[in-house]
């Protein structure tokens, strides 16, 4: 008797384990370099604001992000920008900078129940780097990691060593991961290449994203894993008052 | 063929009672207790933790008029951490406890319970330092909690984890001694609610399945509560004291753990 409850439970487990998995995951993010902390929009919140709540993603990734420094008049900026937009910020620092901090940010529309910054100075690298995740439930059940980064200006063999540190610390009991940010790497370039031995290039053959005004380099991504990711849109959009580099919206699922 | 088949049954007699002798008799689980605290309160090496919350089913704000909460924030900062039960949020509106950090200078958290189409049910947590690290575990639809590492600063510094989550169910007990390992050999210091007639079942639960902690629980004196605050922390610390205030027309637990070196 205990048994046939057992197997009945077991099978109502897997069942319901399916029916969760069988939901797709369907979002849409946008990824933002914001240069020098948002100094093009002097700082200001709302601008920022104003330009995501015109694409209603779940969730955004912010790069050249400042935390209190003297640079930005000593505001929590993401913070501001996650209260105009109704979303749950995450600030993942790089490094002590003007008093305060610097590094990444991630907005989600959704509460995030994990979430971890790492830093990275490979050998060459001028400057220490970060990446920062969260896991989120979404709201149909699934589970999903995103992340940010934005790697060194120096040279490949620092940021092929810098994702390499990366891919060593992100991946989790196959949970889906989304990585997006400035790579300061060309398609085609050493550091892409062995990027996307790991990871989806979800935009692969979309436009460039710097700088704003006339784009010329493709150099910011996002980055799927693993590599069954679907792309529904994908726009690279400018605002040269906001950023030198150009803005990515993506609407994907995953099934 | 008589005397063989009694002879038969001596032996099979004499086998049975030999090793029945020979099988080890388990000694009774006695479950866990931990030692009493000490009896003198070492002041220097006490932390408080603000707990708001209804202790019931209902939102904890009402309105975005938690002004008297950033004054009240602003002003104390002898506090570890501010805990906010059932700040619960809708998409796309301003989010209360993001808000309250943002305007206190701190940083929030949220450790959701329910999650549907336009609301999320959960619990706010604001810190003062940037925390590189917020950990958590999500069993989707059955148990949330999370927490991360701050350090409190008594007479020496000392890395707490201050978590939180609610139970509601029984089955929930497990999820937790999972999460927390069976040792409890971290300084995991959890502040959350159960539901009220839940009390002895945890503490019956956690008695044989955990080790090295402390369980206690505040239970409010309004028979209109349905849930109570418990503290389930390692055997090091100890809760000492939960004084019910109130921020405006919020209530408050100001709750007074101590680090027993």
């Amino acid at each position: 008797m205990n048994r046939s409850i057992s197997i009945f439970f077991l099978a109502f487990f897997i069942l319901f384990s399916i029916s969760i998995n069988a939901q797709v995951i369907s979002i849409k993010i946008m990824s933002m370099n914001i240069r020098e902390g948002g100094e093009l929009a002097n700082y200001n919140a709302k601008s920022y604001s104003d330009c995501i709540k015109n694409y209603n993603p779940d969730f955004v990734l912010f790069q050249e992000m400042d935390h209190y420094t003297i640079r930005n008049g000593n505001k929590d900026l993401l913070g501001e920008i996650a209260v105009n937009l109704g979303m749950f910020p995450y600030f993942g620092r790089a490094f002590s900078f003007s008093s305060g901090s610097y590094g990444n940010g991630i907005l989600s529309k959704y509460p995030f129940y994990n979430a971890r910054t790492i830093t990275f100075k490979p050998t060459d690298a001028s400057e220490q780097r970060s990446c920062a995740w969260i896991d989120v439930v979404l709201p149909n059940k699934r589970k999903i990691r995103i992340a940010v980064t934005h790697l060194d200006t120096s040279n490949d063999q620092v940021r092929v060593s810098s994702i390499a540190t990366i891919n060593n610390n992100i991946f989790s009991n196959n949970m889906p991961v989304l990585l997006g940010g400035d790579f300061n790497a060309v398609p085609g370039s050493e550091t892409m290449n062995y990027a996307f031995l790991k990871w989806q290039d979800i935009g692969s053959g979309t436009g460039n994203t710097i700088s704003s005004s006339n784009p010329t380099k493709r150099i910011d991504y996002i980055l799927g894993y693993p590599k069954s990711w679907e792309k529904i849109t994908y726009q690279v959009i400018a605002y040269p008052e906001l950023s030198d580099h150009c803005f990515i919206v993506a609407e994907l699922q995953f099934d | 063929m008589r005397f063989l088949y009694k002879i038969f049954l001596l032996l099979i007699f004499t086998f049975v009672s030999c090793s029945s002798d020979k099988t080890p008799v388990e000694p009774e689980d006695l479950g866990y207790e931990a030692p009493m605290p000490p009896a003198t309160i070492n002041q220097n090496n006490v932390f408080t933790i603000e707990f708001y919350s209804l202790l019931n089913d209902n939102s904890l704000f009402q309105s975005s008029d938690y002004q008297s909460i950033i004054n009240h924030l602003s002003e104390n900062i002898t506090s570890l951490a501010y805990l906010f039960d059932r700040s619960d949020v809708e998409f796309g509106e301003t989010l209360s406890v993001v808000d309250i950090a943002w305007q206190s200078k701190m940083n929030s958290f949220f450790i959701q319970n329910n999650i549907d189409e336009d609301k999320i049910e959960g619990t706010g947590m604001i810190v003062r330092p940037l925390v590189t690290v917020f950990e958590g575990m999500a069993v989707v639809d059955s148990f949330y909690i999370g927490g991360c590492a701050l350090l409190a600063p008594l007479s020496q510094p000392v890395s707490i984890i201050l978590m939180t989550c609610k139970i509601t169910q029984n089955f929930q007990f497990s999820l937790i001694t999972k999460f927390i390992g069976e040792l409890f050999p971290t300084n995991k210091v959890i502040v959350g609610t159960l539901k009220n007639d839940m009390e002895e079942e945890l503490k019956t639960y956690l008695k044989y399945h955990l080790k090295n902690f402390r369980l206690s629980f505040y239970n409010p004196e309004n028979q209109q509560n349905t849930y109570k605050i418990f503290f389930l922390t390692p055997v090091n610390f100890v809760c000492r004291d939960v004084t019910k205030t109130r921020i405006e027309d919020i209530p408050m637990y100001e709750c007074k753990i101590e680090y027993l070196n």
